[in-house]
């Protein structure tokens, strides 16, 4: 199973085994990756499962929908780099994946 | 329920029949508001529509709310109700209800939203303004405007940090029902203002909340009841002064401050007893020592139930050992002998051997005179029989 690398806001890193099709998400909810809340369940509506992506991953996660980037409008320190993980799918060209968790 | 049995039956509840005594402007001719007034159903419905539902009601202070997105919730009656910090650090208060089905949006007496409010059902998310921004696959939903879902606004005001709201749109203005309150209560806790939540003490009572509201406006009863109390302050200065919407009640410092009590250092809060009154039913209170306030919300539960919301304000919220001796007396010495004297007195109110007292308004003698109690009946009196065109 392809794995992730959640990097908590206090530098503590928790991995965790996610299944494909599975999302970023589902595996930080599983494993209580502190920071990530998914309060509308993961249906691209909170924001609360805001994540920055890894320079090296940043190309195979890819961009975010528009209609992602209008739901990051309302999350804090927004970067380049930041996507919400409820809109990862995981698959084995992921495995490995490192994202931070926001303060 | 109306007791048949009991002889002032009206037409209308609210009615004063030949059996029942005026509730004069003048006090020494007063009596107290007729006993059916504290145990009737109805007309504990007439008090939600004409008292609770067009006056200010607390919901919280500004300093458990510090951050965007933090929340109170209340409820008045059947009306849920938030408010939430904004983006731009204004306090909102809305219906605490999910504009797509009904559900209650925060669950919890206080909290933090993180970016939107999210309804726990269908996660509807609305921003802290209010406005609906995310609704899942409703974009081909003939007709359907995010616009025209936002969350219904309630007026909201503070003072003195405290945050208030209001049901009715039309009532007059929180700072203009306030009068002079403020100065009052800075001129007895100078630093009021830098005060901060530290904890609730909750408590359900078997009494109609102007039984509760009663007691509060008189110390006729201190020294029969609350012989420690007394040890606390001055009896002698005891002090009421009555404006439209409130009363202060006001003694001066005790000559030691080894009381009964408890024992305290004399501080920036000079004086013995402090408490005030704002109509309906917020009243606050300071006690000598250092600075610290507390605020006593009577709600109504019921025509024979009251819980007392008291939130307690200090410079830290965690309390020095003189706070901790103040709150340990009046949580456990207190407040249990004043909830005992208000569920006896409920109790005799429902009996038929029963029906109003006079108050006791000696001019000579403040400090064990009913004048707080008559300036509650006049306003409850008065607010029942407001636009009686309008009841039916």
């Amino acid at each position: 199973m392809p794995t992730v690398n959640y990097i908590q806001a206090n530098g503590q890193a928790v991995q965790a085994e996610v299944k494909s099709g599975d999302t970023v998400k589902d595996g930080a909810v599983k494993s209580m990756v502190t920071g990530i809340m998914a309060e509308c369940g993961g249906a691209c509506m909170c924001a609360t499962c805001h994540v920055y992506v890894h320079e090296d991953w940043r190309a195979d996660v890819g961009e975010p929908s528009t209609e992602e980037i209008e739901v990051l409008g309302f999350a804090d320190h927004v970067e380049d780099r930041s996507r919400l993980s409820c809109q990862i799918s995981m698959s084995s060209e992921l495995d490995g994946l490192v994202v931070y968790i926001p303060e | 329920m109306l007791d048949v049995n009991k002889p002032n039956k009206s037409d209308s509840v609210l009615e004063f029949g030949p059996d029942d005594g005026p509730v004069t402007e003048d006090p020494r001719h007063s009596y107290t508001i007729p006993s059916r007034y504290y145990t009737d159903s109805e007309v504990y419905e007439h008090e939600k529509a004409k008292v609770f539902s067009q006056n200010w009601w607390l919901v919280g202070h500004e300093s458990r709310i510090p951050n965007p997105g933090d929340y109170v919730a209340t409820r008045i009656f059947e009306q849920p109700i938030i408010a939430v910090r904004g983006k731009d650090n204004q306090i909102r208060a809305f219906y605490n209800v999910c504009k797509h089905r009904g559900h209650e949006l925060a669950l919890e007496e206080s909290g933090h939203f993180s970016n939107l409010i999210v309804c726990p059902y269908h996660a509807w998310a609305y921003d802290f303004d209010g406005n609906l921004q995310r609704a899942r696959s409703t974009d081909t939903l003939p007709g359907f405007q995010k616009c025209d879902f936002g969350l219904q606004e309630v007026r909201c005001e503070s003072f003195l940090g405290f945050v208030f709201v209001n049901l009715a749109p039309d009532s007059p203005d929180l700072n203009d029902m306030v009068e002079d309150l403020g100065d009052s209560i800075r001129s007895i806790v100078p630093r009021q203002d830098q005060l901060t939540y530290s904890a609730r003490y909750t408590y359900n009572i078997s009494a109609n909340w102007k039984v509760v509201t009663d007691n509060f406006l008189e110390c006729y009863h201190c020294e029969k009841a609350h012989p420690a109390l007394v040890d606390l302050m001055e009896m002698d200065t005891y002090e009421v002064t009555r404006r439209s919407w409130y009363s202060s009640h006001i003694a001066e410092a005790p000559k030691s401050n080894e009381t009964q009590a408890y024992n305290f250092t004399k501080g920036d809060v000079d004086f013995g007893y402090a408490a005030w009154f704002f109509w309906p039913n917020t009243t606050f209170w300071a006690f000598p020592g250092e600075p610290n306030l507390m605020s006593l919300q009577i709600i109504p539960n019921g025509p024979h139930h009251t819980i007392e919301h008291l939130d307690v304000y200090l410079l830290d919220p965690e309390p020095s050992q003189q706070m901790k001796d103040a709150i340990a007396y009046m949580d456990s010495v207190l407040q249990p002998e004043d909830i005992g004297l208000c569920e006896s007195a409920h109790r005799g109110l429902c009996s038929n051997g029963y029906n109003q007292g006079r108050l006791v308004v000696d001019p000579e003698k403040t400090e064990i005179a009913e004048w707080g109690v008559h300036h509650f009946h006049r306003l409850v009196v008065n607010a029942l029989h407001a636009n009686e065109s309008t009841d039916s």
